[in-house]
């Protein structure tokens, strides 16, 4: 089938990319947490290449290539290259850099009591912000208060293909190549950072390996490829190593919260307050906005408190920085809401589900901290209960529950054009795809619109010349926004055939030419409700299940609403039990491969009792988003699941006991 | 894999790799199955000069019992997890080849590899203690007999001298012994956090008549906790006499808060694994 070139190695990937006088890039990166550099000699270096690369003008973006200090380990001192990728890993050894180790912040809780990383600041927050009502604890009713610190350490995204660049600037012209979930915003990017016009360059998008938020932001090694194919007029390749993905590549999650819930002795929780911390690493990036942002206005989720109120504080560490990781603050968000309320029903001695449903709404609402919530929960909440029959089967097992909001990032919609020439449809999004099978509800919806055989119709790779705008794929928007604009695309096709001959059939479609391209808008994020169970035995790995009961409106194609799932499940899984980057205290990585960073493999596939519901969304195509529910609804339900065996709460993300799931081989 | 440059040789008979390791001696490095080496050398952890490939040496690889069950060091890990003649005479190895990493490496990965590599985290040297395996040496000038317990000297260092090829391992505790090998793991990773390797026979009396002992990765290298075997021989075991030996095992690790665990939690988990170990092949047999 259409997909099956991925598994047969048939994808061509941009280490694929070849072209001839090709220079390999290698870096050199800082061995240090934080030092100053007291002399770098060789390589493309800052004395020559001195910029930085963030999209706001923040006084602490980081720069593309240090300048005289380094902040963290994995950082860009200098670049070498050469046409033979071996020579150019050698060629590291002829750059001269000294460096003077200064102390370095390895940690939130660090960050907050040692002196300041950078010249110029006072302590280490970069920033502070306030959402919601600020209240006086005096003048709510509440008979209960219950307060508790949230961790969830950092992860790196590890898609299969790491991260990888080809900039090939030619007839005045910079071609860029990448693996990208936005060639569009690369662009901007790139740009911004050059100084380039609109007309000097151009973004293909290319087969991805995996992408999870982390490939819709913008490198430095990027911008150094860009500079090097400009100067040396020829095309510059970078492909990073695993190594250098763990160590420098911008991590997600990194957030600690202290939280306090007010409530009556019925559980009806009536205010919350508390203060929630990212970890932004050594540089301010545009994403610590997005993250903290979702962390703080999502933090309520599906229950309506009348007082809600947070302070953000964006923290300064010497690691690398901070990026986006699925979900991207949401599963922070419903994590610290999910865990306080759990704590709250276990000290009222309450059931977990009585008080969610004492909670959850009959109507839609705007949460104080200014999360606008579409659809009332408590129905939903109530039929997942009924369905999984939770009051008697919690009689017997230990499960863990979670109800929540995803958050579906639709704004400002997307674009996609259709051709058909030769008897051939083709299909190009805006939104770049990263290996999360687009193709298979493209061919379905399409082929259905079009009454024509799936195999004629394929998804293809647009650039940023072809197709003049787009936005991305991310935020578990693509069911909606990309089944959207296909949806208006090839209505305004059929419509063509229509105007053109007067009727719509298939041959009439198939036997012209027909091009059409549109730019669906989206002035709003959608969002929906869902519910996630889990229980297990925490002696055994293979007992853990997942029971999943998500609203997604229309289906566009289940095997794409399985996969996402069946592989969402298990980085759930990673997320709570073993994954993450662990630096020791001076700010040294200590999980330097993807076993020590705890990934866990496809053996560890839980059990799944899936059950979907289909409320139509408002959107031409009906559908409701899936890409970041696993990872919001499961980790705090299986934390609960495993609490309630152990005896000690979880506060910790991950959770990383030995002696959880007996690991001993059979 | 992007490593410094080396030269590459595959010689086809023990005597073209005793030249090379002669001429080359500690510019040079046995590959086996490579799946130590070629890591460090794709990292850049090290740098090899000659790389002497010995997979081409057919002499190297064998399964053979004559009072003593003998295996070629080329022998591949999952060649020793399902060969009949080591499946029938010595449980304990098959059952520890069968535990190590998954298919893939099994199938480069060799037992001599395993042994010679003497990485902490290895599982075969500790089950060799437990055997008391003798190793064959073979260089230039000669063979000698290597006894398991007088090879392995610290991390990464065994008695092999850098022209010594390891040629034959010679197992003779295998008529009426049963053992197992303990592996505990993380989810993430088939290395393991710590290791036991246990091998065993009884008296007519259903005391203890001989006991081998091997730890993985709870010290700097594999240990043989001897101790432990004299306090268990001529013993039957129950909760109080595996308690007891427990004790004594912990004097010979050192075991460590990392990334894996703490101390305490790791050491709780071992004693579980250990008393629970002697019993079930006490039990066995």
């Amino acid at each position: 089938m259409y997909l099956n070139r991925f598994v047969n190695g048939e994808g061509k990937y941009v280490d694929d990319i070849k072209f001839d006088n090709m220079l390999y890039m290698s870096i050199v990166r800082s061995p240090y947490a934080h030092a100053k550099i007291k002399k770098v000699k060789g390589g493309l270096n800052s004395s020559e290449l001195k910029a930085y690369y963030a999209g706001m003008d923040h006084a602490m973006r980081e720069p593309v290539l240090a300048i005289d200090e380094v902040s963290y380990v994995g950082q860009c001192v200098a670049a070498v290259f050469s046409e033979n990728r071996y020579e150019s890993e050698d060629l590291l050894n002829s750059v001269e850099v000294d460096y003077e180790p200064l102390d370095a912040v390895s940690s939130i809780d660090d960050a907050l009591k040692k002196p300041a990383i950078h010249d110029g600041m006072k302590d280490n927050i970069l920033d502070t912000e306030d959402v919601g009502n600020k209240f006086n604890e005096k003048d709510i009713d509440y008979d209960i208060k219950v307060s508790d610190t949230l961790f969830m350490d950092r992860i790196s995204a590890n898609p299969i293909e790491t991260r990888g660049i080809i900039a090939d600037y030619k007839d005045n012209v910079l071609h860029i190549y990448a693996s990208s979930q936005s060639i569009h915003r690369l662009k901007g990017g790139i740009m911004k950072t050059l100084n380039l016009k609109d007309d000097e360059i151009v973004v293909h998008h290319v087969d991805t390996g995996g992408a999870f938020g982390l490939k819709a932001l913008i490198f430095p090694e990027y911008i150094i490829a860009a500079y090097a194919s400009m100067k040396y007029k020829k095309p510059v390749k970078w492909i990073e190593t695993r190594s250098e993905h763990l160590q420098a590549a911008h991590a997600g999650r990194g957030i600690k919260a202290d939280i306090t819930l007010y409530a009556r002795k019925d559980g009806k929780i009536n205010g919350l307050d508390g203060t929630v911390y990212l970890d932004t690493g050594a540089y301010f990036t545009d994403d610590d906005l997005v993250d903290l942002g979702n962390a703080m206005h999502e933090v309520t989720g599906p229950y309506f408190i009348e007082n809600a109120h947070l302070t953000g504080k964006y923290v300064l560490t010497n690691k690398a920085l901070n990026g986006y990781y699925r979900g991207a603050g949401k599963p922070e968000a419903s994590r610290i809401m999910e865990r306080m309320i759990d704590l709250l029903a276990d000290k009222l001695k309450m059931d977990i589900a009585d008080i969610r449903i004492k909670n959850a709404t009959e109507k839609p609402f705007k949460s104080p901290l200014g999360f606008d919530i579409n659809y009332p929960t408590k129905p939903l909440l109530e039929a997942a209960l009924k369905h999984f029959d939770y009051y008697n089967l919690s009689k017997k097992e230990k499960l863990g529950i979670s109800l929540f909001i995803l958050d579906e990032d639709t704004a400002p919609g997307e674009s996609c054009r259709i051709t058909v020439k030769d008897g051939k449809v083709k299909v190009y999004f805006g939104g770049d795809v990263s290996g999360q099978g687009h193709e298979l509800f493209v061919q379905e919806m399409l082929s259905e619109e079009f009454n024509i055989d799936k195999d004629l119709i394929s998804l293809d790779y647009d650039d940023t010349d072809t197709l003049k705008d787009g936005t991305g794929t991310w935020g578990s928007r693509s069911a909606i926004t990309h089944g959207s604009v296909l949806m208006k695309t090839a209505e305004i096709i059929k419509n063509d055939v229509i105007k053109k001959f007067g009727k719509y059939d298939k041959d009439l479609l198939l036997d012209n030419e027909f091009n059409e391209y549109y730019y669906y808008k989206i002035d709003y994020n959608a969002n929906s409700v869902n519910f996630n169970m889990v229980s297990c035995d925490v002696n055994d790995m293979n007992s853990i299940k997942i029971y999943t009961y998500y609203d997604l409106g229309k289906i566009l194609n289940l095997k794409n609403v399985l996969g996402s799932i069946h592989g969402g499940g298990l980085q759930a899984l990673g997320e709570t039990l073993s994954e993450t980057l662990r630096y020791d205290e001076d700010g040294q990585l200590i999980t330097n491969n993807i076993a020590d960073a705890g990934l866990l493999t496809a053996d560890k596939i839980p059990q799944y009792n899936i059950k979907i519901v289909e409320n139509n969304s408002e959107f031409p195509d009906k559908a409701k988003g899936i890409g970041e529910s696993t990872m919001i609804g499961i980790p705090s339900a299986l934390a609960r699941s495993i609490e309630l065996q152990t005896g000690k709460r979880v506060t910790k993300f991950p959770i990383d006991d030995l002696s959880l799931f007996n690991k001993c081989m059979e | 894999m992007y490593p410094d440059k080396f030269e590459y040789f595959a010689p086809d008979n023990i005597e073209g790799l005793e030249e090379l390791l002669d001429k080359y001696k500690d510019d040079s490095k046995i590959l086996a199955g490579g799946h130590s080496l070629i890591p460090l050398l794709k990292l850049r952890l090290t740098s090899i000069p000659y790389i002497i490939d010995i997979s081409n040496i057919k002499a190297l690889s064998f399964v053979d019992y004559n009072n003593a069950l003998e295996i070629g060091p080329m022998v591949r890990t999952g060649e020793v997890a399902s060969n009949k003649i080591i499946g029938d005479k010595c449980k304990l190895l098959a059952d520890a080849a069968s535990k190590i990493a998954d298919p893939q490496v099994r199938n480069m990965g060799t037992v001599g590899g395993d042994i010679c590599e003497a990485d902490p985290r290895n599982d075969l040297p500790a089950v060799m203690l437990a055997l008391n395996a003798e190793f064959e040496v073979t260089n230039s000038m000669g063979k000698r007999t290597v006894k398991a317990e007088d090879f392995f000297k610290d991390a990464y260092t065994t008695a092999l001298e850098s022209n010594d090829i390891l040629t034959r391992i010679v197992i003779k505790n295998t008529e009426n012994y049963y053992g197992k090998y303990y592996k505990y793991t993380t989810l993430s990773s088939d290395f393991a956090v710590f290791a036991i390797a246990i091998n065993m026979s009884l008296n007519d009396n259903k005391t203890v008549k001989d006991i081998g002992i091997g730890l993985t990765n709870l010290n700097s290298t594999a240990v043989k906790p001897v101790e432990v075997e004299n306090y268990l021989k001529n013993k039957k075991i129950d909760d109080r006499v595996a308690g007891e030996a427990f004790n004594l095992l912990l004097k010979s690790c050192d075991i460590e808060d990392d990334v894996n665990g703490t101390e305490k939690n790791k050491e709780k988990i071992l004693k579980n694994i250990f008393i629970n170990g002697l019993k079930e092949i006490y039990e066995v047999l």
